[in-house]
């Protein structure tokens, strides 16, 4: 167990900028996530904790100890692979035991050893197969076995489940996390999928373009998305574009979107009246029943979908398009009209600017 | 009721029938030839056990040192003469043996490391894999077989003895430098295949260098190492260029050939020579074995799905990096020597002494107004573009039916087809004229004594076809299936829809295939040296080259001759595998499975 570093790391391939001064602090013992689309440097920072590319600047500790330029053989590290990199040449017991072997760990130690990893991960009956006689979800299995029996200091997981169907990804998700709290490591976990970040996660960074947008727990990380970019990555939301009406004070502001006004929660600092901004609302937010006179939308259902246990309604209110989340029993038509109800507090204002998309 | 389409029918039968009529055929009338005369003749098997093919005792030493009162003494290695079955055997072992090692390592250090020079290197190491017939050897001679060859000079200097190469020893260093490549080629496109993820987890469980190696590399490398491995072996078994080169005449492929060119018909060969052949062909089941492992295997640990990258280039450690300059850049350098050595030869007025006398444009112009010799270039060029033809026919069939059609017959033209990279070509010939001497062919078209030129051409197309029907392979896999369906959707038959979709799309690799068999036909040697001696008005450009260097012996004119020739043919086969790998982005168009 050991906290890890990053300090103002930045990597290039070629033109791309990959990580752009990126700062964390992941603490022992913690599951942390790093959360992002495809190309936002979440799987370079992994590889570079684990020491498969080099940093062009800045630094990385693990356990208080640099190890920025170290080797990955030199760093115990374990990492499970996105396509769990299981030797085909070997069997699950060799597989499992490998880096057992380069620590010249005895025998009877190596199988004792082994067979904990197998049992913990309900593999103990496939140790004398070979990785292509197995499902997917086993062939994750002993890939998981085979970075833990070594104990390593961090567990580094590389999207591990996105290989998966959706109910084994389910099933994986909580038996990681079980996992991770027996054995009390430090887990570094990759992954774009959101809601499998803010399930299993201790604390989550989400990145976008090759930096962190922000470091928080996942309460935090969806109650305050500290930009645009993350409430819109987490989670559902509208997003709207508007501009400043009026300054209220107390955090508050009034917003014009078209021919609609909104008061709403200012997210950035120093907005003034006439700025153009983005307004985020969480779909589930909105309610369709409510006593107070403030933020009172009205407009004409264009679509109603039913989920489960969940509709999706989609409404118009002076050419403003809102996306709402309802009970599905009670659900309006599509035609009807239809008055919204949302808390100042649910109604997140952003400063416009060319990245936040 | 479930009716098959014509195409599924017709597709599968036209290579079935064309290797089974010239490739099955042959090789089982070799195999009922010797067993009829056996019997009929009640002949003493034991005779192949006897001298000149096995000698109860070794003739000659390993090595020979020689003092002199004046100048430095000699050091010549040979070897024994065991007669001619064990000697092709031991020489086909050690110079596997020497060129798996080499190759296995040269592909180890290029796709693991970095270092300056590494795509140039990479570019030369392939030079050795252009087809030089015959010449190549020579070359090796003067610079290494002869007491004032390059190596001789040096080791004189160096030491006060002058050190060479002759006989059997001479054969297996000359094989050694010609053969390695083609396991280096084979071991190093199945290391750059490991997915790199498998090699990285092992990294980060705490494997390095060697270990690293030893337990993920190799074993994974493994099924493309021994299919180049074996390659060698038969190979080496077949090749004629050393022997002629260092006067060893007590191997099998000179045997072989010697019979068929002074037999008038097929009666008057020798029963021994049958015997010879089999023993050749069951050497390339070695290589079947090896390449059914590898079929089986080729799928799992390849490049597997989702989070695949560039493998990275270490930097070199210091065992690398003395492997590399102390090494393998010597190594890489000797083993070029024969081809910089033809084209010196080529240009050069005489190479008697240690170094070549004299810039010449004598011998280029000299076969270039050789009616003779330009005769012998049209017939190649014509054969070579006949038999490119028919490969063509063979590969679409063959690949389709593989590829698309998915019959019950397909995995076994998968291996057929693939078959004659391994066949070995002596005995094919032989197979071809027991074949066609009957009284029905006699003094016909089909009588390859009087008319080789068809036999030739079949030969050719089924020798070099695999060079075509790998590229419409490679073609079909990364044509996805979605644009058939789309035009059958649309109504097209199945026939229609491979002339509108599947040959456009895949025209470009199927050039670059017909592109590889032509000069790979071009450059042919066993059944152009056989066959193609039986009349000389048909003979091919190699059948000349052979005379030369037959008629004239090592350091005469006439290798300065076929030297030229061969720059002719260096020259045609870089031209089109530049173009192939310009056309299908691909640089493995070399020998490999």
């Amino acid at each position: 167990m050991s906290s890890i570093v990053l300090n103002r790391v930045t990597k290039r391939f070629g033109k791309t900028v990959a990580l752009d001064n990126v700062t964390l602090e992941i603490g022992e013992g913690e599951i942390f996530t790093l959360l992002g689309p495809s190309g936002c440097g979440k799987t370079t920072t992994l590889r570079i904790i684990a020491g498969f590319e080099l940093p062009d600047s800045g630094s990385v500790y693990i356990g208080g100890r640099e190890v920025t330029y170290l080797k990955p053989y030199s760093r115990n590290t374990a990492m499970v692979f996105q396509n769990y990199a299981l030797w085909p040449h070997m069997r699950v017991f060799d597989n499992i035991a490998y880096g057992l072997k380069l620590r010249k760990v005895g025998k009877e130690e190596i199988r004792r050893r082994v067979r904990w990893a197998a049992e913990l991960l309900e593999i103990e009956h496939l140790l004398d197969r070979y990785p292509h006689q197995l499902s997917g979800g086993q062939q994750q299995r002993v890939a998981v076995a085979r970075a833990i029996v070594t104990e390593p200091e961090v567990l580094l997981m590389d999207e591990p489940l996105s290989n998966l169907d959706a109910h084994l990804r389910l099933k994986m998700r909580e038996e990681i996390v079980r996992l991770q709290r027996r054995l009390g490591v430090t887990m570094v976990y990759v992954t774009h999928d959101q809601e499998e970040a803010l399930s299993i996660s201790n604390r989550i960074a989400v990145m976008n373009r090759g930096r962190v947008e922000q470091v928080g727990s996942p309460e935090e990380i969806y109650e305050k998305p500290s930009t645009v970019f993350v409430a819109s990555f987490v989670g559902r939301s509208n997003l709207l574009d508007g501009v400043i009406a009026k300054i209220l004070g107390g955090g508050l502001v009034e917003v014009s979107i078209g021919r609609v006004k909104l008061v709403g929660t200012a997210m950035t600092r120093g907005l003034s009246e006439g700025d153009h901004v983005k307004v985020v609302i969480r779909p589930e937010r909105v309610k369709l029943e409510g006593e107070s006179d403030v933020n009172v939308v009205e407009g004409e259902v264009t679509l109603s979908m039913f989920q489960g246990w969940k509709s999706q309604v989609k409404m118009s209110a002076d050419g403003v398009e809102l996306t709402i989340y309802t009970d599905a029993k009670r659900a309006p038509h599509p035609g009807g009209r239809l008055k919204a109800y949302i808390d100042p507090e649910d109604v997140k204002v952003y400063r416009s600017s060319e990245d936040n998309m | 009721m479930k009716r098959p389409d014509p195409i599924s029918l017709f597709f599968p039968l036209i290579p079935a029938i064309f290797f089974a009529l010239l490739m099955g055929a042959p090789l089982l009338a070799l195999l009922y030839e010797p067993m009829v005369s056996l019997i009929e003749t009640q002949y003493p098997i034991t005779s192949v056990l006897d001298y000149p093919f096995v000698n109860k005792r070794p003739l000659g030493q390993y090595y020979l040192f020689i003092k002199t009162p004046e100048g430095p003494d000699k050091l010549i290695i040979t070897f024994k003469d065991f007669g001619i079955i064990p000697n092709t055997i031991i020489i086909a072992t050690i110079v596997t043996i020497l060129a798996t090692i080499i190759g296995t390592l040269a592909a180890l250090i290029t796709s693991s490391y970095y270092f300056p020079g590494r795509d140039l290197i990479r570019i030369v190491m392939m030079l050795p894999l252009l087809y030089t017939p015959f010449v190549n050897a020579f070359v090796v001679y003067n610079l290494f077989g002869k007491d004032s060859g390059i190596l001789g000079a040096i080791t004189a200097q160096l030491f006060g003895v002058s050190v060479y190469f002759q006989g059997i020893a001479g054969v297996i260093l000359a094989q050694t430098l010609m053969f390695w490549p083609i396991v280096y080629v084979n071991a190093f496109s199945s290391m750059v295949q490991i997915d790199p993820s498998l090699k990285e987890q092992a990294e980060n469980l705490g494997a390095r260098g060697i270990t690293l190696h030893r337990t993920v590399t190799l074993p994974l490398a493994l099924p493309g190492i021994s299919a180049g491995a074996a390659l060698v072996f038969i190979f080496s078994m077949e090749d004629l260029a050393a022997p002629i080169a260092f006067r060893v005449d007590s191997v099998m492929s000179r045997w072989i050939v010697n019979e068929i060119l002074a037999s008038s018909d097929v009666t008057t060969i020798s029963i021994e020579t049958f015997i010879l052949a089999l023993i050749l062909i069951s050497s390339a089941s070695l290589w079947f074995i090896a390449v059914k492992k590898y079929l089986s295997l080729r799928q799992y640990a390849m490049m597997q799905k989702g989070g695949i990258r560039e493998r990275r280039l270490e930097e070199p450690g210091r065992i690398a990096k003395i492997a590399i300059y102390l090494v393998l850049i010597p190594w890489v350098i000797i083993s070029i020597s024969p081809q910089i050595g033809v084209v010196v030869y080529a240009f050069s007025e005489r190479w008697i002494s240690t170094l070549p006398e004299g810039v010449t444009l004598e011998h280029m112009k000299s076969i270039l107004s050789d009616t003779r010799v330009i005769n012998a270039f049209r017939n190649s060029v014509t054969y070579a573009i006949i038999a490119s033809i028919l490969s063509l026919g063979i590969a679409v069939t063959t690949s389709y039916t593989v590829e698309r059609l998915k019959t019950r017959f397909s995995e076994a033209l998968d291996v057929t087809a693939t078959i004659p990279i391994a066949l070995p070509g002596l005995a094919l010939a032989l197979g071809i004229l027991i074949l066609f001497s009957t009284r029905y062919t006699k003094n016909t078209l089909l009588d390859p004594y009087e008319f080789p030129a068809i036999f030739l051409v079949l030969a050719y197309a089924v020798r070099k076809s695999p060079f075509t029907t790998r590229a419409a392979y490679a073609g079909l896999k990364h044509l996805h299936k979605s644009l058939e369906e789309a035009a059958m959707n649309l109504g097209a038959r199945q026939v229609r829809v491979i002339r509108d979709v599947t040959l456009p799309l895949i025209g470009i690799n199927l050039l670059g295939g017909v592109l590889l068999t032509f000069v790979y036909s071009v450059t042919e040697v066993s059944t152009s040296i056989t066959i193609g001696g039986l009349n000389r008005e048909y003979s091919p450009i190699t059948y000349i080259i052979y005379d030369y260097v037959t008629g004239g012996y090592g350091g005469g004119a006439f290798v300065h001759l076929a030297s030229a020739i061969v720059v002719l043919l260096m020259a045609l086969q870089i031209i089109a595998i530049t173009a192939v790998n310009i056309a299908l982005k691909q640089r493995y168009a070399f020998i490999g499975v």
